[in-house]
């Protein structure tokens, strides 16, 4: 029963990833549109649980994402699924300081995998397939430049919101009777 | 590397492999389709929705140049005005002709007109989503249009029922085209330059002027000649290239398009 109630709520947060995701590109101006809220909420999902099996989520968000994507199926879900897995490695082994602005470092290391991953991609992809090259122009890099650091400040937005909000509604803060403890 | 998220890390790549896998193989169709019937129908409201906001805040960006367009606005439709008796009585004269030539009228292409569906997900390109797909006979490379011939990009990616349209501004379209000058210049109309496009490799002795037309060359597979892309705003003729360029303003607003045609075979 545990593990239905679980995949129902992947399920659903992964369609609300989804939907914030698109909500972003199509109705935001430039330069808000190139937030990447799916890569700033899975990480935020990261830190905040620290649960590794979080990453089944990213693949759900994934997998629903490829719907949208004008490119090669599998190469946003590769990229997503293993800049989460690369990011987690990272900041459990080598950016072990746990203070708030390295939840803004995570955020464009985050971004910088993905981006980098999704290029090497698309450059194999290239080769293999014989497809029309990719053109590597200047605004490519200006672009994913912007991205990543408007990803890494929303990061880091989402982060003191939903640490602010989860304190708030920490249950330690109640009695019995339900009156607040100050 | 703790032996819990070595394990765990094989596990997700293998599950990721296994996915591309069955998606190719035809396998996770009915959950992809399953998540497009769910998602598509919201995606298409939250487009329509952007146009509309979009659309309700444009009177924001009115500044000075406002008088400027206006005026020029007002002497273009005079001389609007003169071209269209002149086009009025070739057209009689054409048909006249045609008659007397019995001319047979050929047309290659058929009109599929379809809605916007949505955007890609990645802000990096500029790509719409159809909802018509190979199943209505689109194909990879087909040309879309607005209007009566207004060219806004290719299509680049296809699945059943729905269909990606590169826009012309994307940073990845190469469009063959023409310049209706005294040369008929030739070059390749490139997006990837915000809300412009840029022709490049005009011959540097051909002479370029500041609002001429530019079209499709036909030079290229699928793409008929004659479908307007834009006109000319700059020209950038420099000694030490061996080609001229121009920038161009897109003929029509790419950025609040509804309603689309694919030209098909």
């Amino acid at each position: 029963m545990s593990l239905i109630k679980k995949i129902i709520k992947f399920l659903l947060l992964a369609f609300s990833i989804t939907l914030l995701h698109i909500l972003a590109v199509s109705l935001f101006p430039y330069p808000l549109n190139h937030i990447n809220i799916a890569v700033s909420l899975l990480l935020l999902i990261f830190i905040i649980t620290n649960r590794e099996d979080s990453i089944w989520l990213a693949i759900l968000v994934g997998i629903f994402l490829e719907i949208f994507a004008s490119i090669t199926y599998g190469i946003n879900l590769i990229s997503l699924v293993t800049s989460l897995l690369l990011t987690n490695w990272l900041s459990l082994n080598i950016f072990t300081h746990r203070s708030i602005y390295m939840v803004f470092i995570t955020g464009i290391i985050g971004t910088f995998i993905y981006r980098l991953i999704f290029l090497v991609l698309i450059f194999f992809n290239t080769v293999l397939n014989q497809t029309e090259f990719y053109i590597f122009k200047g605004i490519i890099i200006f672009s994913m430049g912007v991205e990543i650091m408007l990803t890494g400040f929303t990061l880091f937005i989402f982060y003191i919101i939903s640490t602010r909000l989860l304190s708030y509604l920490r249950s330690d803060y109640l009695s019995k009777t339900g009156v607040l403890k100050i | 590397m703790p032996q819990q998220s070595k394990k765990l890390y094989i596990y997700v790549l293998l599950v990721l492999v296994l996915l591309i896998i069955f998606h190719y193989l035809g396998i996770t169709r009915f959950i992809e389709n399953g998540a497009r019937f769910i998602l598509i129908p919201i995606s298409t409201k939250i487009y329509e929705t952007g146009n509309k906001i979009k659309g309700n805040f444009k009177f924001l960006n009115l500044n000075s140049e406002t008088k400027e367009k206006y005026e020029n606005c007002i002497k273009f439709e005079e001389n609007f005005n003169v071209l269209e008796v002149k086009t009025r009585l070739l057209e009689e004269e054409n048909t006249e002709l045609k008659k007397i030539l019995n001319f047979k009228e050929e047309t290659k292409y058929k009109l599929l007109p379809t809605k916007i569906i949505g955007k890609s997900i990645d802000s990096i390109e500029q790509n719409l989503i159809i909802g018509q797909g190979s199943k209505s006979g689109i194909k990879i490379g087909q040309p879309v249009i607005v209007g009566n011939g207004i060219l806004i990009g290719k299509i680049s990616k296809i699945e059943n029922d729905t269909a990606q349209i590169r826009l012309i501004n994307d940073n990845q379209s190469r469009i063959a085209s023409t310049i209706l000058n005294k040369n008929k210049s030739l070059g390749v109309v490139e997006g990837g330059f915000g809300i412009s496009l840029r022709m490049k490799y005009i011959p540097r002795n051909e002479i370029v002027l500041i609002d001429e037309q530019i079209i499709t060359s036909g030079l290229e597979i699928n793409m008929p000649y004659g479908l307007l892309i834009g006109t000319v705003a700059v020209v950038e003729n420099e000694a030490y290239k061996p080609f001229q360029q121009a920038v161009l303003n897109p003929a029509t607003d790419l950025s609040h398009l509804i309603l689309v045609a694919v030209l098909i075979d």
